[in-house]
């Protein structure tokens, strides 16, 4: 739905910009999915006046015009037929965009034209291109089109939720903006001849010739004795107007100055009333499917346009102005969200108006200019004789307002929800009107928009409003009441607001608050807020109003698990399973001698675990500063009983202590191999682990966990095999090491086969991995382009060194430099090996050609040549 | 019928019988060039076309042309069929002895103890629980004066407790955890902490190493019922629908009221077995409402706030769930027991979880 900015401040005083606005609405449950400032492309036209016409010299059908803007004068070819001197039309000058064309500087059949007079279709104001729009003759010639128009406004498309009946019109929105600002509602007074006056909304103003007692006692200042007094003097002489109250006894001055403004005026009475009974019947013979309906009469209306504030209204809301007649019902369903429908009255059959279920089949032509077959699950509104509306959903193409109407039946009315939807549906039929009625309109509001419609139209078509109205509407809904406990608010929301905010809140929405006892404040429930049923209904509305974001906070998040750590272990746990391993767990202690058969130095910082007073056996002794010992204890053990092809990990803490109070901890990751690559399969021959094998297993872990960029060093750990072990650094820190254990290190621990191993430290890897999650990068809409390269290389230089330096030649193209061969022997010179890559060229930008390649292939070659003294073979 | 009809009509059958008799697509290839190539018969006899009177030329020419496209036809046939034989064949012929086993890297197995860890772990955390962690390495503050457990308490003799100086020493329980949490974090807390603890005893059913975890909730309003059926809950995910569990009262220092937590022996189902020796009931662990003493070391108003805790060890749910006879085998780490545990489900077989 639509909500126009300037209209909505009819009925509210907003101090809001529409930005502010805006929020306010999204806020409060009515969510602004879109925002348009009518007559912002209006400002770019400009009233000009059309100076001199003279006939286009090569074209009969164009003219050309000397137009004046107020500051310059300009040729314009126009090809409209009414375009003529002296007019004041709305210019588009050189620069200006119309839809997605914009106004250039031109020649039209040889001559040069500057600009463009516009039709109203060009302009976006109607479907009018019956020649170009002609202004006002009083319009100031210069001033844009947006100011003259008065076209500017700010239009809200909102979402209303399917529950919020009551907010599909104009007042229905303001009176939750009032209710959420603090400000009153501001209605529209409907005056109906002086037959009937009331208000809309909450309180109401009372006929001092019909009230009862009881609703007199509602006046300020008047009681009980009053009230009766009131009524004695009513009986017994009766009103003229209110004046004549200070006739009845103990009312003054005083008294009627503060109970005036509850009363209603009385309007002037006309001499003759003609009834509305006189001229028209109704028969609902269906009250479930419609519970109310009501018929006014208008005789003698003047259908015509509408006048300028009407249509505007309309256009701003989207809607298209038709005849004054048709707009003023449109008006009223979106000021107060009640449908309403106008018929022909002399197209009525009989002057009988029934409501009923279509016959089975039973032809009706709708407004739409389809006909449809009807079901009798379907609901007409008839004449005598045919259907003259589908209730609720479309209006008659057999009885609707033409231009040669005189006489005018409004009909207001509440059909059932469901009905209305099964209709819409069953014939694919979408109106303004049916999105209302299907989403409940109350009863009551039936005849607040019947009189407003009757008002208006009084107003904008002239015409005599018959007195009385036919108001079918056999079963009353009684007014729901709802029970709210201010103590259940507060403990629900665990939020403080005081008994009297919780009743303003509600009184503001309209809800009325009957009694109060200890526990409970009773409220009677608005007729238009059907959705209101229960206490937690009515909190909702509270907290709606009080705002959802206002509540304060009580939760703070304090959290105590280390998420980051947990799901890194368990990731590098699975990735090593996944990768053939078995974790391990051993005891946390340590022998002391295992350190020195590790060959660890005295200063080495894993010589400083701490020790136990009191250990089980001196073997013991230690809290484990690396999982070496333990690993291989376990390595030894399988390999005696008869497993030679191992796999295995821990990943626990190790300890150290110098001088602190308790210890450092951490968790660190290592695993040993040794034996078969792959335990026998049929279809190969199994092969020793190797080096290559461990680092392979490290390179997994890392990128399992999202490292990527390693660097890879010669280790000084004194475990390994000289010159068989590599740290591993991330960003310049170490992360732990892979390598060949030292053969004599293992005959310390009883072990003879070959065996390699990790040692990672989980601390440094969870404070080297991404803190971020991987982002998405696109993929290249361009082929990749593979060349090998082979060379020999001095011993000296490492596959890393070269990898990188061939990838620095164009690091966005070179993506990636992939080692495939490395071959040493009798044709390789001693102190050398040959080595083959391959280099994938890719580019997002284009596809790359031999042209561009060749050349950045002879650099890397030239780069590798005079870096590493390569031969290309 | 005249004679050239004749010929025709005996060419074609003899070309069909051919092009039959044709075994492979490699002889049909030779049939087809010899009765469709460019010396074939049939194009010979349209170089008689030129002889013939004008008039029988184009029906002659057109019956010539019919011939070819029957032979033609019979080729393509032929070779359709041969083709389909082939392919046949080839099937058989590289039919795969499916039951042969894939070539893939054997999975390894995480350790038990970390199956059942990992196992009570998220258990508890879709109950609602974080995990805590706290230092292996603690003071005794930590582990027995916040815990409300007294100086002269047995539990503090050496015979029990690892040392490492007078006033620093390795944890006898996660218990610690609980109260590093509570003096750092305000309530609602809902905890697990899983961890080491260290005692110093060794023999069939007890490791100077050990894991326990331990489960710790505060807030406003916990109460024993709470408790109760907190405990059970959990003690049903973790063994299964059928496992009722008990409380027994007992003493802890730091639980007020304090109860030792029993399960329905799990491998008998109550009916008594060697397992649980007969009572069908097992001894699981420890459990009680928080002592106030506890809270108010940490800082936390027993009047205002409740709580409850509850621990085990982890090694027991290892062998009870894993039906593993002896603690040592945990700790010896073969591979022949480490590869017989190598599927974590991820929730107890037979308990609400669907599908």
């Amino acid at each position: 739905m639509k909500i126009s900015y300037s209209w909505l401040k009819e009925y509210i005083d907003l101090a809001l910009t529409p930005e502010e606005l805006q929020e306010r609405l999204t806020f409060s449950g009515i969510e602004v999915e879109a925002v348009e400032r009518l007559g912002e492309h209006l400002g770019q036209f400009i009233a000009a006046r059309i100076q001199s016409k003279e006939p286009h010299p090569n074209a009969d059908r164009l003219s050309v015009c000397q137009v004046f803007d107020g500051a310059q004068e300009f040729q314009v070819v126009c090809g409209a037929p009414n375009c003529a001197a002296g007019q004041i039309v709305p210019l588009a000058p050189v620069g200006a965009q119309l839809g997605d064309f914009v106004i250039k500087k031109a020649k039209l059949r040889g001559i040069e034209s500057f600009g463009m007079i516009c039709s109203e279709k060009e302009l976006g104001l109607s479907d009018n291109q019956d020649g170009i729009m002609v202004l006002p003759e009083d319009t100031p010639v210069g001033q844009s089109l947006a100011d003259v128009l008065k076209l500017r406004d700010v239009v809200f498309e909102v979402e209303i939720t399917p529950n919020r009946a009551d907010l599909l019109g104009m007042i229905g929105v303001a009176r939750d903006l009032a209710a959420q600002l603090g400000k009153p509602l501001k209605l529209p007074e409907i005056d109906v001849g002086g037959a009937r006056v009331m208000r809309y909304g909450y309180g109401r103003k009372l006929d001092l010739r019909t009230a009862d007692e009881k609703q007199l006692q509602t006046i300020p200042d008047i009681g009980p004795r009053r009230a009766n007094y009131i009524a004695e003097y009513r009986r017994t002489t009766g009103f003229e107007n209110p004046e004549s109250l200070l006739r009845v006894d103990k009312i003054g001055r005083k008294v009627l100055a503060a109970a005036q403004g509850s009363f209603l005026p009385f309007g002037e009475v006309q001499e003759v009333w003609q009834s509305i009974h006189e001229v028209l019947k109704l028969d609902n013979r269906d009250p479930e499917r419609c519970p109310r309906y009501t018929a006014r009469f208008i005789r003698n209306v003047t259908v015509g346009p509408s006048p300028e504030w009407l249509q505007d209204r309309l256009r701003a809301v989207g809607l298209r102005p038709i005849n004054n007649i048709v707009d003023v019902t449109n008006f009223v369903m979106y000021e107060m969200g009640h449908p309403l429908h106008a018929f022909d009255y002399d197209l009525v059959a009989d002057k009988t108006i029934v409501v009923r279920r279509a016959d089975e089949g039973e032809e009706f032509s709708a407004l739409d200019g389809e006909t449809y077959k009807l079901a009798t699950d379907d609901l007409v509104i008839a004449d005598a004789q045919k259907p003259i509306a589908l209730a609720g959903v479309i209006g008659g193409e057999n009885s609707h307002i033409t231009s040669a109407t005189r006489d005018v039946v409004i009909e207001s009315a509440s059909f059932l929800y469901s009905g209305v939807r099964r209709t819409s549906g069953r014939h694919k039929i979408f109106t303004d009107s049916a999105f209302r009625f299907e989403r409940d309109m109350s009863d009551q509001s039936a005849m607040l928009a019947s009189e407003r419609c009757a008002q208006l139209l009084i107003e904008v078509a002239g015409g005599t409003l018959y007195s009385g109205v036919l108001d079918s509407w056999p079963s009353k809904p009684q007014p729901h009441c709802v029970s709210l406990r201010p103590e259940r608010v507060r403990a629900f929301l665990a939020v403080d607001i005081p008994d009297r905010r919780l009743i303003r809140y509600l009184e503001a929405l309209g809800c009325r608050l009957l009694s109060r006892d200890e526990a409970a404040l009773n409220f009677e429930m608005p007729y238009w807020r059907k959705d209101l049923t229960r206490e937690i209904d009515l909190i909702e509305e509270i907290i709606r109003l009080h705002g959802y974001n206002n509540v304060p906070r009580q939760t703070v998040d304090q959290e105590i698990m280390d998420r980051v750590g947990f799901v890194l272990r368990r990731v590098l746990a699975d990735g090593l399973v996944a990768d053939g391993f078995f974790e391990v767990v051993n005891w946390a202690f340590c022998d002391p001698e295992a350190l020195d058969w590790l060959n660890l130095a005295d200063e080495d910082r894993r010589r400083f675990a701490p020790r136990l007073l009191n250990p089980v056996g001196a073997r013991f002794a230690l809290m484990q500063p690396t999982l070496l010992p333990g690993l291989l204890k376990c390595l030894s053990y399988n390999v005696n009983h008869g497993n030679r092809d191992l796999r295995l990990f821990e990943m626990t803490k190790v300890f150290f202590r110098q001088d602190m109070h308790l210890a450092e901890e951490e968790y660190c990751l290592s695993g040993l191999i040794c034996g078969n690559r792959e335990s026998v399969h049929w279809d190969g021959d199994p092969a020793p682990v190797d080096f290559f094998d461990m680092r392979g297993v490290v390179e997994g872990l890392l990128e399992h966990i999202g490292i990527e960029d390693a660097e890879w060093s010669v280790s000084q750990e004194p475990f390994y095999m000289q010159g068989m072990a590599a740290d591993i650094a991330i960003g310049g820190v170490t992360v732990g090491s892979v390598g060949r254990l030292d053969t004599k290190v293992l005959e310390r621990f009883g072990i003879e086969t070959p065996v390699f191993a990790f040692d990672l430290s989980v601390k440094a890897l969870r404070q080297s991995q991404p803190s971020s999650h991987e982002e998405f990068r696109p993929i290249s809409k361009y082929p990749p382009v593979l060349r090998d390269i082979s060379f020999t290389l001095d011993r000296r230089f490492s596959v890393e060194e070269v990898t990188k330096a061939m990838r620095a030649v164009q690091p966005d193209i070179i993506r990636e430099v992939r080692l495939f061969d490395q071959f040493t022997g009798k044709q390789i010179a001693a102190g050398k090996r040959s080595l083959s890559f391959g280099l994938h060229f890719h580019s997002d930008a284009k596809t790359l050609t031999d042209d561009y390649i060749d050349p950045l292939f002879a650099r890397v070659v030239k780069r590798l040549e005079q870096a590493f003294e390569i031969e290309m073979r | 019928m005249n004679p050239q009809n004749r010929q025709l009509q005996e060419i074609v059958a003899r070309a069909e019988g051919e092009i039959g008799q044709a075994a492979n697509l490699h002889d049909l290839q030779l049939v087809k060039s010899r009765w469709l190539g460019k010396k074939s018969e049939l194009q010979g006899l349209m170089k008689l076309l030129g002889g013939l009177p004008k008039e029988e030329r184009p029906a002659f020419g057109q019956r010539v042309n019919q011939a070819k496209s029957q032979v033609g036809a019979c080729v393509r046939l032929r070779e359709e069929t041969l083709k389909e034989a082939d392919y046949l064949r080839t099937l058989e012929e590289r039919r795969l002895d499916i039951t042969m086993p894939g070539r893939r890297r054997q999975a390894g197995a995480l350790h038990p103890i970390t199956l059942a860890t990992r196992f009570i772990e998220d258990v508890c955390i879709s109950m609602g629980f974080e995990v805590a962690e706290g230092p292996d390495i603690e003071d005794e503050y930590h582990n027995f004066d916040a815990l409300n457990t007294p100086d002269d308490h047995p539990a503090r003799d050496l015979s029990d407790t690892f040392y490492i100086e007078d006033d620093v020493l390795l944890r006898t329980q996660t218990s610690t955890v609980q109260i590093r949490v509570m003096e750092t974090h305000k309530p609602p807390i809902r905890i697990i902490a899983p961890g080491r603890c260290y005692r110093n005893d060794n023999d069939a059913s007890h490791s100077p190493v050990f894991s326990q975890l331990e489960a710790l909730v505060v807030d406003k309003g916990v109460t024993f019922a709470d408790f109760r059926d907190t405990v059970d809950i959990f003690t049903k995910r973790v063994f299964g629908e059928q496992i009722e569990s008990r409380f027994r009262p007992h003493f802890f220092p730091f639980t007020e009221p304090s109860a030792e937590l029993d399960i329905l022996c799990s491998a008998c189902k109550g009916s008594g077995c060697n397992v649980c020796k007969g009572s069908g009931w097992l001894e699981l662990g420890g459990a009680g409402m928080v002592d106030p003493n506890v809270f108010r070391a940490c800082g936390i108003d027993p009047e205002v706030y409740s709580g409850y805790a509850f621990g085990f060890g982890i090694e027991r749910v290892a062998m009870l769930l894993l039906g593993i006879p002896d603690m040592r085998m945990l700790f010896e780490n073969d591979v022949r027991m480490l590869r017989q545990f190598r599927s974590y489900k991820g929730v107890h077989q037979g308990s609400g979880a669907s599908s």
